[in-house]
């Protein structure tokens, strides 16, 4: 009887110090679940979510703060990647935040634009050409549609545009499957 | 490793039908319609304006870039607009073109002389064949539409041992090759001789399918006649050897490595199209102009194939060819194998159209339907890239594109011969092809994704840099400021120490 | 007016249902030649089996909302039902004939998807159900005693559909050849033919002659049949040298006994059940030859086969992971 309880209190000392010292030895800096999930994200930078960038709310989600169905501009197809990157059932996107749209790039108005600079300074990612009493100009290319440019706007000159469907961005559609009948 | 010999297909060629008859040179249209993106790259910019008068073989659009061609007027014309019309794509979208007006009468110059020079040929400089290619507009007129330049720099770059002249059209109904070879073969064995002296291949082969036996004869006979050392590789006619990647397997026995280029295995294939363009370029000055179009399938009543001035709408051509017969009910520009469905005749012909396959319901006709997929395997018995088409279905369908990329999607080369073997009747290629699409585009997403990151990082550290500099600025300020009141304080304390001192004197 | 249609064009000469008769024309050889020495007990189970799984097939499919007539005349259910019926002994109760058959096309063929879709042979489940329900009847063979007279149609009828006989016989039930050697170590003489077990030598070899005219026009992946009687061999030829039992000196006895045959050219070769790479197949079926043998040798039941290849269905989907073929243009 001692002897059982002896042998299994070695073993577990034993499994005790393995898993110990692999944990330290095969630490890994920094939150890859976080970055992983930061991948997913369109990198939009809009804040819908409630959260100050991609990073916030990935690092959100990570830490269980955050549920996946935040993103308004990564619509179903992000909350399909992180429910799969995250062992989890995919949900709808949360209604109160905003309803899945296609992509939209903004437009500045030119003949309404006073050159405030207030759009420029709200851009997260820079795409506003533009100085003071100078035009202002939205670079399509750069524009990631997160809206975060309409409300500074004083003459309420920024339009959202959808991005029209060219030969450029064309894509083959899904097969129909033609089921015999 | 499969053999390209023992995967593919036996087709029924369908070519007699449109070569019996000469090639025939399609009459001036009234408009030529000239798309600025015939080719893969940056589309070129157009250089006329809407009233300009340009002559024959005069540049309208000029390429941008590393990766793309210039666009020349055909024949002489004044500029009617530059604008968005019908261009020959799968999506029926529209694209930007600069439309012609010929001049009443205008002429379309008689082909150039056939014979070739081989003193002036060998005094050619590879940069000076290299620039005038690219100065002509030339691309791949296999249906890739690569602009060449960039593939002979890519070719002086690298060590090539073996020239292929891809002479093997082995999609049914195209033809056009064939009749190159049946009333110019000069000017194909002379392009060649100028694409080896200007990436400097230590062996120049031409290879072609057995079916075209006619042309293989003349193609004999011009090789005698010039004196060429070229190798004549007639290869057994099979479905796909034509393409670039089986054809250097099947030639030399080697495999362009996957996301690689031929050149990376000393390897260069040009069509043979390609290299008759690059004779008349680089002997005569000549722009890509015009190119020779297979009209045929059953649903022409007059098939054969024309030489037709880049520019001119399909609608002329069909005319040209007797038109549609009752039946006809599609139009596809390509083979039956890879071709793509245009919706509308009114598109013109453009540097990469080869063919142009007039359908009939009959084609089409399917007593079973589409059945679900049984994994009996007979596609990946065919395919040439050695893929398991039935695993790639299951996996597109269930939208893993992630775990299709594990299986070598990407090495699909969209031939088509999985289609033809399934007994479930279903449209293997249109998944491969919709799922590269997507995997295409997710790419793109990904990358601009990256870099909206990217800025956003980059502004995120402009401003804390901005901020830190601002309260540098300040604390410099208050340092001074501080430094300036304490010297005064000093000063003061001096001045009174002094002064105090002085009334003690005193 | 232009109808956009993208390549493919044309349709492909090859349909399921020229697949799928080509397989029952192949296995007529073989129920001939079972039938001239087991009487017509196999044909009146393929009739019950057949009519059941057309009847089955056609309800389940309306249940789904699935097209009825295109999937009805792809044969596949025939095939389920004929090997099915090739599979139970001769005089098996009707009732259990229809049960098997609804096993096999309602629960492992329709509701795991249909056609194409299920993970394991139809045909192989509803036998392994009645194997293991109704061990008893599942074992009774009838006799191959020279002289023995054949229960006729009427009298196999009445078995079949009444459970009983109208004129006496006797010695129903007898085992196999394979089932004799399995539990004695004498060479029993009265059964064994020319090559191995009696009687059943002819029909394995009849199913061979089908199975290899199948492989020569493509319908079946010759990898399957060859690694699997490879294995069957190698592991018999094994026994041979390895033992002096004198059942197992004959090295054709396993391959041309029980279900080896049927197995390696129509059971295992069931191409939606099997692995689909070409090195998946090789592995596939000789982990089923092997599988068999062991269960053969030391497992509870005579023949192995059922339970070799759905344990092999298993397996198939993580060999087709581990044997992704090598592309063109890759190492």
């Amino acid at each position: 009887m001692l002897i059982t309880v002896f042998i299994f209190a070695l073993i577990t000392l034993g499994a005790g110090l393995v898993l110990g010292y692999v944990s330290q030895r095969y630490k890994v800096e920094g939150d890859p679940v976080a970055d992983r999930i930061e991948a997913l994200l369109p990198q939009t930078q809009c804040g819908q979510c409630d959260y100050a960038g991609c990073r916030p709310y990935a690092e959100a989600i990570a830490s269980g703060n955050a549920d996946i169905n935040r993103c308004v501009p990564g619509g179903e197809s992000t909350i399909q990647d992180l429910a799969e990157l995250l062992d989890r059932e995919p949900i709808p996107l949360d209604e109160e935040l905003g309803e899945e749209k296609p992509p939209v790039v903004a437009v500045i108005i030119e003949e309404l634009c006073i050159g405030c600079t207030k759009c420029i300074q709200a851009c997260p990612v820079d795409a506003i050409l533009g100085t003071a009493k100078h035009m202002h100009t939205v670079i399509a290319e750069e524009c990631t549609g997160c809206e975060l440019c309409l409300p500074p706007c004083p003459v309420d000159c920024i339009e959202l545009v959808g991005i029209p469907e060219s030969i450029d961005n064309w894509h083959w559609p899904r097969p129909e499957r033609r089921l015999a009948s | 490793m499969k053999h390209p010999m023992q995967a593919g297909l036996a087709l029924p060629g369908h070519r007699s039908i449109s070569t019996e008859l000469p090639v025939a040179r399609a009459p001036v249209p009234a408009e030529l319609i000239i798309p600025v993106a015939q080719h893969i790259g940056t589309p070129a910019t157009p250089v006329v304006a809407s009233g300009d008068h340009v002559k024959r073989g005069q540049l309208i659009a000029a390429a941008q870039g590393f990766v793309s061609a210039n666009i020349h007027a055909p024949i002489d014309a004044s500029v009617k607009a530059i604008e968005y019309r019908p261009v020959p794509h799968p999506s029926g979208l529209n694209g930007m073109c600069i439309v012609l007006e010929p001049d009443a009468g205008a002429e379309w110059p008689s082909p150039v002389p056939k014979a070739m020079d081989r003193e002036i040929i060998s005094a050619c400089a590879p940069m000076d064949i290299k620039k005038k290619i690219r100065d002509a507009g030339i691309v791949g007129l296999g249906g890739a539409t690569f602009p060449t330049s960039v593939k002979i720099k890519n070719g002086i770059d690298h060590h090539i041992d073996t020239l292929i002249i891809n002479g093997c059209e082995c999609e049914p109904w195209i033809t056009c090759d064939e009749m190159l070879f049946r009333e110019r073969p000069q000017h194909v064995i002379g392009g060649s001789c100028l694409i080896q002296q200007a990436i400097k291949a230590d062996k120049r082969v031409l290879a072609i399918e057995e079916e075209e036996s006619e042309a293989i004869d003349l193609l004999r006979d011009a090789i005698v006649d010039c004196g060429d050392p070229i190798h004549l590789e007639v290869l057994p006619t099979r479905y796909p050897t034509g393409s670039e990647k089986q054809l250097i397997q099947i030639v030399t026995d080697k495999e362009v490595p996957t996301h690689g280029l031929p050149a990376d295995i000393g390897v260069a294939v040009y069509n043979a199209g390609t290299a008759a363009a690059v004779y008349r370029a680089v002997m005569f000055d000549e722009p890509l102009i015009s190119r020779f179009v297979t009209v045929s399938g059953p649903g022409i009543k007059q098939p054969r194939v024309l030489e037709v001035l880049l520019g001119t709408p399909v609608k002329d051509l069909i005319e040209f060819c007797g038109g549609k017969t009752e039946d006809a009910n599609g139009l596809i520009m390509g083979g039956a194998m890879m071709g793509l469905g245009l919706s509308t005749d009114e598109v013109p012909v453009t540097k990469g159209m080869n063919s142009i396959l007039l359908t009939t319901p009959a084609m089409m006709q399917d007593t079973q339907g589409e059945l679900p997929c049984i994994r009996c395997g007979a596609c990946a018995e065919v395919c040439p890239s050695q893929l398991a088409p039935q695993q790639l279905l299951a996996l597109i369908r269930a939208e893993d594109l992630e775990q299709a990329q594990r299986w070598n999607l990407e090495d699909c080369i969209e031939c088509g011969c999985c289609n033809a073997v399934c007994p479930s009747h279903i449209p293997l290629s249109s998944y491969y092809r919709y799922a590269k699409s997507e995997l295409r585009g997710q790419g793109m997403a990904k990358r601009k994704a990256q870099q909206s990151k990217q800025r956003y990082e980059f502004r995120n550290e402009r401003l804390e840099r901005a901020k830190r500099e601002r309260e540098e600025k300040m604390r410099k300020k208050k340092e001074a400021l501080q430094a300036a009141n304490k010297a005064k304080a000093r000063a003061a304390m001096k001045e009174e120490a002094e002064a105090a001192e002085k009334e003690q004197d005193a | 007016m232009i109808d956009t249609v993208h390549s493919p064009l044309g349709t492909p000469t090859a349909t399921v249902a020229t697949t799928m008769r080509r397989v029952l024309l192949a296995l007529s050889p073989g129920i001939i030649i079972y039938t001239a020495f087991f009487g017509w007990g196999l044909l009146i189970q393929l009739m019950l089996a057949s009519a059941t799984a057309l009847a089955l097939e056609a309800i389940m499919l309306k249940i789904r909302k699935r097209p009825v007539i295109p999937h009805l005349t792809d044969y596949s259910a025939l095939v389920t039902a004929w090997l099915l019926a090739i599979c139970l002994p001769p005089l098996l109760p009707w009732w259990m004939t229809v049960l098997a058959v609804g096993f096999a096309i309602v629960i492992a063929k329709h509701l795991y998807g249909g056609l194409g879709s299920n993970p394991f042979n139809p045909a192989m489940v509803g036998y392994a159900v009645l194997l293991v329900s109704f061990p008893r009847e599942m074992t009774q063979w009838l006799p191959q005693e020279n002289g023995y007279q054949l229960p006729g149609f009427a009298d196999s009828l009445s078995i079949i559909f009444q459970g009983s006989v109208t004129t006496h016989l006797d010695g129903l039930s007898t085992a196999t050849p394979l089932d004799h050697f399995k539990h004695s170590l004498d060479a029993a003489p009265e059964l064994t033919g020319l090559l191995a077990g009696k009687h059943w030598e002819w029909i394995s070899l009849a199913w061979l002659a089908g199975g290899l005219w199948l492989a020569f026009k493509g319908t079946l992946d010759w990898r399957i049949p060859l690694s699997l009687l490879l294995t069957v061999a190698l592991f018999s030829i094994g026994l041979m040298l390895g033992t002096d039992n004198p059942a197992w000196q004959n090295p054709l006895f396993h391959l041309l006994s029980g279900g080896t045959m049927l197995a390696a050219f129509f059971i295992a070769t069931d191409p939606v059940t099997a692995s689909t790479t070409r090195l998946g197949r090789w592995i596939y079926a000789a982990g089923i030859g092997l599988l068999a043998m062991i269960i053969r040798l030391w497992g509870g039941y005579p023949d192995g086969f059922a339970f070799a290849v759905l344990l092999m269905n298993l397996a198939a989907p993580i060999i087709d992971y581990l044997t992704i073929p090598r592309a063109y243009g890759h190492k």
